[in-house]
């Protein structure tokens, strides 16, 4: 097929000779397209929906309560008749506790990313697109939340906060604001020398009009990534502050928290002792290749 | 901004007193700008990217600046539009005053006209366009941000893309979906969004190939004849400039050493460093006259600490004792034809009115004349 380039070419020129209104593949569309022909973030995609779904519809797939146990049904192995994945030392049922501990974790996990990735974004794409004084006054308080260790950080804001989920969720937004935000400044940096922000700037256009039509859709893909790695460790970081009374308090069932109650049976019952974390490491798994799927299917390849 | 620019008598010795001339839409007087460089953890020192520049732009022509790579032309277009403050010096556009030391920007309408009037091409057809903008939200942003009506954006941007020789259907497009010379044409649309009176060609063909280089310029010189547009082209190619400017101005280290219309500086240069500069140019004509000059020797000096007098004297062929001691003073000796060296030294002939040194051109046709 030898003319098949020629004939490539004047279809081209024939379609910007007509006044056809056909449009070449757009960006998103492009980006979509990639991303159905990635394997592994499809994959990824899958077991988050069927995570989520799980979770919200749990009280449809299970007839337990997750909370009351039958202490004569306890740490029953993985497979037992009516306790698929098994009991845990309360002899409350594993399967239930799991898809409802998703709810939690699920939270836990996603909203404090959720709001960080928003605030630490705004920070740091000001700071690094102004520069000066204001990057001085944003970054180095941010490095003062680098000063403590994050769990500690954590701890000592939900304890000042008191327990439960929503001071949780602000407790574990606070400590990933900051890391949010220097991923966030370290891109804008990259993206502000740029000639088409010089463009924007020549255009007479306010700093927040070239932040957010300029500067944001070419900072989003770094942290989406980076963020995105950060949900499963924000679960694992809530189910800690969970097992020291900061977070959801049991007999609530979390991912995390379940981890830890189920550390004593270990050597009793291994693998159901391990069902949580199996969850988390699955949930953060995805996350993470959803996440790397996602920006390779966004990177325009020149 | 819409009055018509004023009429003034211009001091020029090269005119006679009764002719009044327009003014040049673009006057740049004695600008400076130093960088600051971190040399020890207290200590800063300056790098001196333009020095004392001046030059000026009539109505409808285009000054050239060439120089080697890091010689501050750059940094004199972006001092132009104001992308970077001014150390010295003034900038006057269309007569007014619009940019001085530690003053940025000018403030609210003033500043939006002068924004509608100074545009920008830019060199790196990568770079220049925002890769997750169409074709169509580069060209209408700054519509946008001048407040043009929706429909008018759209209209226009397809009239732009027309003009520049690409489709009205490319405005769908992305910027990774063009080729280099459709990037810059896109690149050239943008800037004439607001239709402007000055547009600064910052190396504006320099990524491309030879044959693209040729359409841009091309396309660039048609647009000025359309639009009446005046160019500050900037370029390190000397056969480029040539090409497209009325009035050259060569740079060396951040000071300009000659200014003079394009056919005389290239049939007569007379600075060194513009006759190295000529010499080493490749032409293609075989029984073109050959300047012969030995190739400049030796790495443009660092601007942190620039030689003393003459800079260029540490790579002059023809250097002196007197150009280690003094800056040379601009001296014209021919007419329209001003450069600094000293070679040419002052006389009551050449003698240049040192506000005016290295900074109108010569070619100024008189538009009435005075009673």
């Amino acid at each position: 097929m030898a003319i098949a380039e020629p004939l490539a070419g004047n279809a081209a020129a024939a379609w910007l000779a007509s006044d056809s209104p056909t449009r070449p593949e757009s960006y998103m569309q492009a980006a979509r397209r990639r991303f159905m022909h990635s394997r592994v973030g499809l994959v990824a995609l899958a077991v988050l929906l069927l995570l989520v779904v799980v979770s919200v519809a749990a009280p449809l797939l299970t007839p337990y309560d997750p909370s009351i146990g039958q202490p004569a049904a306890r740490l029953r192995p993985i497979g037992s008749p009516g306790h698929i994945f098994g009991t845990d030392e309360q002899g409350r049922d594993m399967l239930t506790r799991i898809l409802y501990g998703g709810r939690m974790s699920l939270i836990a996990g996603l909203a404090p990313v959720l709001v960080a990735t928003v605030i630490g974004t705004i920070l740091g794409s000001l700071s690094g697109f102004v520069g000066k004084w204001v990057a001085m006054l944003i970054m180095r308080t941010m490095d003062m939340f680098y000063a403590f260790p994050a769990v500690l950080l954590a701890i000592a804001i939900s304890a000042s906060l008191g327990p439960g989920l929503i001071n949780q969720i602000i407790a574990l937004s606070i400590i990933y604001i900051a890391p949010i935000a220097r991923v966030a400044e370290a891109a804008t940096r990259r993206i502000v020398v740029a000639e088409f922000i010089e463009a924007a700037k020549l255009t007479g256009a306010p700093t927040w009009k070239i932040l957010f039509t300029q500067v944001l859709a070419n900072i989003f893909s770094p942290i989406f990534v980076y963020s995105s790695g950060l949900v499963g460790l924000a679960i694992v970081t809530a189910a800690s502050l969970s097992f020291l009374g900061l977070g959801v308090r049991p007999p609530t069932p979390e991912w995390g928290f379940m981890l830890n109650a189920l550390r004593g049976t270990i050597y009793v019952n291994p693998w159901v002792a391990a069902l949580p974390g199996f969850f988390i490491f699955a949930t953060s798994i995805s996350f993470n290749m959803l996440a790397d799927s996602i920006r390779d299917s966004l990177d325009v390849k020149e | 901004m819409t009055t018509a620019p004023e009429l003034v008598p211009v001091p020029t010795e090269d005119h006679a007193e009764t002719a009044v001339y327009r003014r040049p839409l673009l006057e740049v007087v004695k600008v400076s700008k130093k960088f600051p460089v971190r040399v020890g953890p207290l200590k800063r020192e300056y790098v001196s990217a333009v020095d004392s520049l001046s030059f000026s732009v009539d109505h409808g022509k285009t000054l050239g600046i060439v120089g080697e790579s890091g010689c501050g032309k750059s940094t004199a277009a972006r001092l132009v539009v104001g992308l970077l403050p001014i150390d010295e010096g003034d900038v006057i556009f269309d007569g007014v005053n619009v940019r001085g030391p530690r003053q940025m920007r000018q403030q609210g309408p003033a500043e939006k006209s002068l924004r509608r009037n100074m545009q920008m091409v830019f060199q790196d057809p990568h770079s220049s366009l925002n890769p997750r903008s169409s074709v169509g939200e580069i060209i209408s942003f700054p519509m946008k941000v001048h407040g043009f009506p929706k429909e008018e954006q759209r209209e226009r941007t397809s009239w732009l893309l027309e003009q520049v020789g690409l489709h009205g259907n490319h405005a769908s497009y992305y910027p990774h979906q063009l080729s280099g010379g459709q990037r810059q044409r896109v690149n050239i649309a943008r800037a004439l969004a607001l239709s402007p009176k000055l547009v600064v060609c910052d190396e504006a063909v320099s990524a491309l190939d030879k044959s693209v280089q040729a359409q841009v310029l091309n396309l660039l010189k048609n647009l000025q004849e359309e639009f009446g547009l005046t160019y500050l082209f900037i370029s390190h190619d000397l056969n480029v400039v040539e090409y497209m400017s009325d009035t050259v101005c060569v740079m060396y280290l951040g000071q300009a050493v000659e200014i003079c219309d394009s056919e005389g500086l290239y049939h007569n240069p007379l600075h060194p460093y513009t006759r190295a500069l000529l010499a080493s140019t490749p032409v293609l004509d075989a029984d073109a006259p050959r300047i012969d000059v030995p190739p400049l020797e030796g790495e443009l000096p660092s601007p942190l600490n620039p030689p003393s007098g003459c800079r260029f004297r540490t790579r002059c062929p023809a250097a002196m004792d007197v150009c280690a001691e003094m800056a040379p003073v601009v001296t014209m000796p021919e007419p329209g034809h001003r450069v600094a060296c000293h070679l040419y030294p002052e006389t009551a002939e050449t003698t240049v009115d040192p506000d005016f040194a290295l900074r109108t051109i010569a070619a100024r046709e008189p538009v009435e004349v005075a009673v």
